[in-house]
């Protein structure tokens, strides 16, 4: 499966990147070589200014840092699923099973059906080797060194098939034959060796039933392909003596298929092994009837509608069911239509489809056919676990630099921050150059060249730090997880450190370029003499110019054409543009109409924002529709600030009305309740998690520019305060005032502080809204201390009771599982899908804790009463939180059962929902059932209800599904005295060893769990805090080119009898209020916004509690101001070391 | 009023500099009312400053980011003085420098001879013994060089202050008490 990065394929990802950046060098080594000297201009001040060279590239660093760390977990995670898919599957490719009928338990298929497969892969040349075997979970024991395991993966093999297969060895390396044992030996694996202190010649106890078998350890095998995975303890039979100790002669449950060629080739042929198997073992002639079926009445077009309704929710059914239209369509039956129609989830989706069209009949035909169709499944099982292994993968990276955008957003304001003040800092040098007569354009390449130097110095550095911190995150992660035998391998691919450093490169330079061009706009005499005004103020243009322009600009192309014809500004330039045209054809019509529309520029943004709400109402998507919005917002602010200059003529007064109002109305329309808009966009596409990094940026650029806007206000509260410390009167003044009258730099600065705040301050409170575990842990474990299960073949006989204490116990209570197929009746959601059916003991309804997040009144007043009713009337079910639509953007679509009636957030009071339900894969007709509540989604913490639809009803609702006695699979327990539940778990599972059950305390499962999150909360936290580095590298920046620019302000402030020391405390508050500015608006937003989605947390975690976590916070403030502090203690320090005299004479 | 005069780089603002603290000296003495300045740490010459100096320089060397008022406070809020106290000494300077309804204007918002008289007002809110001025009327035309005089002279016979000032200009050197002309490094007369 191909590689995805950021949800596009990896290598093209890198190509591309790596085609634009030798493009980008080939333009600049171009240039460079027509005009060396600018090269030597360009970068001649590198070397001289180190420590101010190591600031910038340790500024530029980020972005790659944050690329190069999301890749390589991505890398590492995805090579290391992979490897433990290879270690467990070792040469097998694809799995053949059962069909999938039977209820529960291990699906056994006779021999004489591999014998079958046998004669039909033999003239296949893709296919290596094939083995049939049994695969059953089983308890197992060393009795006398007294360790057991209740889930040992033991396996029988076929010896003829088996040795050439894929080698056993065992631990010395020699090969061993399964042949060689005999009916009463074994070969154990490392693991089982291991757990159960078990050496050669030792004797093991096997329970294939209630009693135990004693065998002989003949050989310890390495871990991996037939001798089980490194993570499962396993123990490998002769096929023969196995099917005799389960009393299943002649039968298997697996046929494992190695496909030709190495892991890699083996990989790619499995598409088409699979194909071969499931059509040849799919009935052809049931097949066509299907396929004849479905081509009559209009169907195909059916499937289609069916295929567009759930395009967004599972992108592979809508393909899969667009194919079998197509095949349908164009009357092709062939191998593809068999395999496509050979799924069972495809075809219970067509099933729904002919019923909703009320073609009963067909639907009938289909529901019979279907249950000869095919009688062996066909797992791509190694294809899968890649998939698995990719689909983890992406997911990781794409969380990772979801949060690390936010600090990708903050490095480009530093490079940003970083070229304002080279600029700034060379002005004159550039004025001169400039009167001398080096061209414009000349600038723009002076400092590319010297951008270009930063970049990819900091490129590769950044890349270098992202791949270690990479390995380092995820050993840490690895800790975490705790994930037992799973090892993690660090592992970085070429392909993701292309990416990394292209990416970081590209970033890094575009922000480079443009801050080169912005430099490159300076007056030559203003320039010279120093002067504040930095850039040129054009005389306008005549209205007849500016239409002339624009419908020039209508024709792009041609103009670029008479252009480089007439050689009318440059032909390189001009071809340049002519070739990007697809993006300088709109940007030059639209900067011609925003020129022509001048001073009612706002209108032009207006009619762009009325465009993309209209947008948004005509795809359903709340992103355009919320982008219309904010650009409304800024539009009325816009439109305000005309008015103010008509009537106003003090600019400053013009820039806080405005300035207020612009940012104002921004933030307000961000930061609206999340349900505002529901009733109009409530069924629309929601934003993909990408649109929080975008949400946050547009909130702090309009609350720094608010901020900015209001400095007079800011200073005079701030004078009003301060003015009471007589003692620092003079400092704060002078502190205060320099950086609220450089507002483009102190704004930028403040932006990069508010924007990291902002993150953690999220995290943090959100961190402390989750934590529901510590004070009502019952909604998680319904009031139960242990959690057993056991395998549903070997089930408890008689009461369980019967068998234990129960002088400890104040309750034990049982359920049973059957799996089903459900779907509603009155809702949209018509095509049956799987779930599961719990069948609980009335003890269990009685006991239990959960809560419901909805129920239907008619049926109780409280949760009680709704469980109560359960026992009274079999056809009532409550239903897990999972039939709720999540859209979970990071999961795996989730394809069980989903209700279409209820939403989270709707009130708490619902109608109840009917629903039909019938056994899986069952062709009878389905039982009318009700569901009157909804579990909340915090019992799935513990298991119940956890993973896919799941319905909970009485006693009596299985069996009667069924058909037939399913007997419990699970266990809950009360103890009378909690404090020994992890002693107590592991006594139950000794005392039911021969059932396999597996105990656990379900309060140290949520423990485990809550240190986990709370791991990985700050996990998360230091990643996006990286940010804060860039914040403070900033104020350094800033601090050491304040301290350059007023060397004769400190002079004069020296001689008017300021002390070294107060003028090293004026640059310390300096530094601390640009920070404290940036640290408050970013509390503030953070606060805010996590407050709204509190706000629809809440809706579904009742009782969650809304708290600002002031300590954490309280840290947070006091590390980023020593932090900033310390960034401009040698700048401050030097400032204060300026002699007067030599102040005074410097210019 | 002393006026120091001499060609350019013959020593004016280096002496100047060294009477006034600003800059140290390798030998010699510097004494001012009674204090040898080369022998001040640099804290009390700050503080010595502060209390008993004032300065005029040719570039105006106002901070750009306050307000004329703020600037000529700054020297009375380094003294310890309430910001209360502090506004109105420092109003009474600018208007006696006829500056008062400027105010709360910053110093790019002044023309040259309003800003110098800023300055002024700046180096004499804390009544100063001396004033030091550094080419006060360099960067001004003859019309505000005459005014600048007028008030220097005006506040010398007011309030008693000693101005030594440095300059080129032959009106100005007229205008004072005294003329110490420099070469070379050396004071020729």
């Amino acid at each position: 499966m191909e590689e995805k990065v950021f949800g596009l394929p990896a290598s093209i990802l890198a190509n591309s990147m790596l085609a634009i950046l030798i493009i980008v060098f080939l333009i600049i080594l171009f240039g460079a070589f027509r005009r060396f000297i600018l090269v030597k201009m360009g970068t001649r001040n590198i070397p001289r200014r180190k420590g101010q060279s190591i600031l910038i590239i340790i500024g530029l660093m980020l972005s790659s840092i944050i690329i190069a760390t999301s890749l390589g977990i991505g890398d590492t995670i995805r090579y290391s699923i992979r490897t433990v898919v290879f270690d467990s599957l070792g040469t097998a490719d694809e799995v053949i099973q059962g069909p999938g009928k039977q209820q529960t338990g291990v699906e056994y298929f006779n021999y004489s059906e591999f014998k079958n497969v046998e004669n039909l892969v033999s003239n296949n040349s893709n296919i290596d080797a094939i083995v049939p075997f049994i695969e059953v979970k089983l308890p197992a024991e060393n009795d006398k060194a007294g360790f057991a395991e209740s889930n040992v993966e033991v396996r029988g093999l076929d010896g003829d098939y088996s040795d050439s297969f894929g080698m056993i060895k065992n631990i010395e390396g020699e090969v061993l034959s399964i042949n060689s044992l005999k009916p009463n030996q074994v070969y154990i694996n490392e693991l089982t060796s291991s757990d159960l202190k078990l050496k050669k010649g030792d004797s093991i106890g096997i329970y294939p039933d209630l009693e135990k078998v004693e065998f002989e350890v003949l050989d310890i095998v390495k871990n991996g392909g037939l001798a089980g995975a490194s993570t499962n303890p396993s123990i490998l039979f002769e096929l023969e003596d196995l099917q005799k100790l389960l009393k299943k002669e002649n039968k298997i449950t697996n046929i494992a298929i190695s496909n030709k060629g190495d892991e890699v080739d083996s990989l790619e042929l499995s598409d088409d092994v699979t194909k071969f198997l499931r059509s040849n073992l799919t009935n052809k002639e049931v097949a066509k009837d299907f396929f004849d079926i479905l081509s009559s009445n209009e169907i195909p077009s059916l499937i289609r509608e069916e295929a567009l309704n759930i395009e967004e929710r599972d992108k592979e059914t809508f393909e899969e069911l667009n194919k079998i239209a197509n095949y349908l369509d164009s009357n092709n039956f062939d191998i593809d239509f068999i395999t496509s129609i050979g799924d069972y989830q495809i075809q219970l989706i067509i099933l729904g489809i002919l019923q909703n069209a009320g073609l009963q009949e067909e639907a009938f035909n289909l529901l019979v056919l279907s249950g000869d169709l095919t009688t062996l499944r066909v797992e791509e099982s190694k294809n899968q676990g890649v998939k698995l292994a990719e689909n983890v993968a992406s997911g990781v990276t794409n969380i990772f630099s979801i949060f690390g955008s936010f600090s990708i957003m903050v490095g480009m304001l530093l490079i940003f921050l970083v070229f304002v003040l080279l600029a700034a800092a060379r002005s004159t040098e550039l004025g001169m150059a400039r009167a001398v007569g080096l061209k414009r354009r000349d600038l723009i390449q002076l400092f590319t060249y010297e951008g270009t130097v930063y970049s990819f110095l900091a490129a590769m550095v950044g890349t270098a730090i992202g791949i270690g911190l990479s390995f380092g995150l995820v050993y840490i992660l690895q800790d975490l997880v705790d994930t037992g035998n799973f090892s993690i391998t660090p592992y970085y691919s070429l392909t993701s450190t292309i990416i990394a450093f292209s990416s970081g490169l590209i970033l890094t330079f575009i922000t480079v370029f443009i801050s080169a061009y912005r430099a490159s706009n300076l007056n030559i005499v203003v320039a010279i003499r120093g002067l504040k005004e930095e850039f040129v103020k054009k005389a306008p243009e005549t209205l007849k110019i500016k239409l002339f322009n624009f419908f020039w600009d209508l024709i792009f192309p041609v103009k670029q054409l008479i252009r480089i014809f007439t050689g009318n500004g440059g032909r390189v330039k001009n071809f340049l543009l002519l070739i990007v045209f697809p993006i300088s054809w709109p940007i030059n019509i639209l900067m011609s109409l925003f020129k022509l529309s001048g001073k009612h520029s706002y209108a032009l943004l207006g009619v762009f924002s009325i465009l993309l709400v209209f947008l948004g109402f005509q795809t359903e998507t709340f992103a355009n529709f919320a982008l219309g919005l904010t650009g409304g917002a800024l539009t009325l602010g816009l439109f305000i600030r005309y008015l103010t200059t008509i009537f106003i003529k003090d600019s400053e007064t013009v820039n806080q009305i405005a300035g207020t109002f612009e940012g104002g109305l921004v933030l307000l329309i961000n930061n609206l309740p999340f349900d505002t808009f529901d009733s109009i966009t409530g069924e629309w596409t929601q934003p993909g998690p990408w649109f929080w990094p975008l949400g946050g940026g547009i909130n702090t650029a309009a609350a720094v520019w608010l901020v900015m806007s209001n400095t007079k206000l800011l200073i005079g509260i701030l004078n009003l305060i301060l003015s009471r410390f007589s003692g620092l009167k003079a400092v704060t003044k002078t502190a205060i005032s320099y950086p609220m009258a450089s507002k483009f730099r102190t704004g930028l600065t403040v932006a990069m502080f508010s924007l990291i705040i902002y993150t953690l301050m999220i995290f943090s409170v959100l961190n402390g809204v989750q934590d529901i575990s510590t004070d009502q842990p019952e909604r998680i474990t319904g009031g139960y201390d242990i959690k057993g299960t056991i395998s549903p073949e070997k089930p408890i006989k008689g009461d369980i009771k019967d068998a234990l204490n129960m002088n400890d116990f104040s309750v034990v209570a049982g359920s049973s599982t059957l799996r089903v197929e459900v779907k509603e009746i009155d809702g949209e959601n018509k095509t049956f899908k799987s779930s599961r059916l719990i069948s609980l003991e009335e003890q269990f309804i009685n006991s239990n804790q959960w809560r419901l997040s909805y129920f239907d009144p008619k049926y109780g007043s409280n949760d009680k009463e709704i469980w109560q009713s359960l026992i009274d009337d079999s056809n009532l079910v409550l239903a897990s939180g999972s039939i709720i639509p999540s859209g979970d953007p990071f999961g795996p679509p989730d394809r069980s059962f989903k209700t279409s009636l209820i939403k989270s957030g709707d009130s708490k009071e619902i109608e109840s929902i009917k629903i039909e339900m019938k056994k899986r894969r069952g062709s009878e007709a389905g039982s009318g059932l009700i569901v009157i509540g909804i579990i909340e989604n915090l019992a799935g913490g513990t298991g119940f209800g956890g993973g896919g639809a799941t319905f909970y009803a009485s006693e009596s609702l299985v069996p009667e599904l069924a058909g037939e006695k399913i007997p419990m699979d699970t266990y809950y327990f009360t103890l009378k005295n909690d404090n020994n539940a992890s002693d107590y778990s592991q006594k139950l599972e000794k005392i039911f060893l021969a059932n396999g059950m597996n105990a656990e305390s379900l309060l140290d499962n949520i423990k485990e769990q809550r240190e986990t999150s709370n791991a990985f909360n700050k996990l998360f936290q230091g990643f996006s805090g990286l940010g804060l580095v860039v914040g403070i590298a900033a104020i350094g920046v800033l601090s050491v080119r304040a301290v350059v620019e007023r060397r004769q302000s400190v002079g004069v402030l020296r001689a008017i009898g300021f002390r070294a020391s107060m003028i090293r405390t004026q640059f310390l508050i300096e530094s601390s209020f640009i920070t404290l500015i940036g640290i408050v608006i970013g509390i503030l937003l953070g606060v805010m916004q996590s407050y709204l989605i509190f706000q629809e947390i809440s809706k579904e975690l009742e009782g969650a509690q809304f708290t600002v976590p002031i300590g954490e916070v309280g840290i947070l403030i006091l590390i980023t101001v020593i932090a900033s502090i310390l960034a401009s203690v040698i700048p401050a320090n030097e400032a204060s070391k300026i002699y007067p005299a030599e102040a005074l004479r410097y210019e | 009023m002393v006026a120091i005069m001499g060609p350019s780089g013959c020593g004016k603002t280096t002496l100047l500099n060294c009477l006034s603290g600003l800059d140290s000296i390798d030998n010699g003495d510097i004494t001012i009312q009674g204090n040898k300045l080369q022998d001040l740490s640099d804290d009390k010459l700050s503080e010595f400053r502060a209390s008993n100096m004032g300065f005029v320089f040719q570039l105006y060397n106002l901070l750009p980011v306050l307000t004329s008022v703020e600037n000529v406070e700054l020297p009375l809020l380094v003294s310890g003085f309430s910001a209360k106290q502090a506004r109105k000494k420092s109003e009474e300077k600018l208007d006696d420098v006829g500056l008062l309804e400027w105010k709360n204007h910053l110093p790019g918002e002044l023309s040259g001879g309003q800003r110098q008289r800023v300055t002024l007002a700046r180096s004499l809110v804390n009544e100063p013994a001396i004033v030091w001025a550094d080419e006060p009327t360099g960067n001004l035309d003859s019309t505000n060089e005459i005014e600048i005089i007028d008030l220097l002279s005006d506040l010398n016979k007011k309030n008693q202050q000693t101005f030594v000032i440095v300059t080129h200009s032959d009106y100005v050197g007229g205008r004072t008490n005294r003329i110490i002309k420099m070469k070379d490094g050396l004071i020729e007369e």
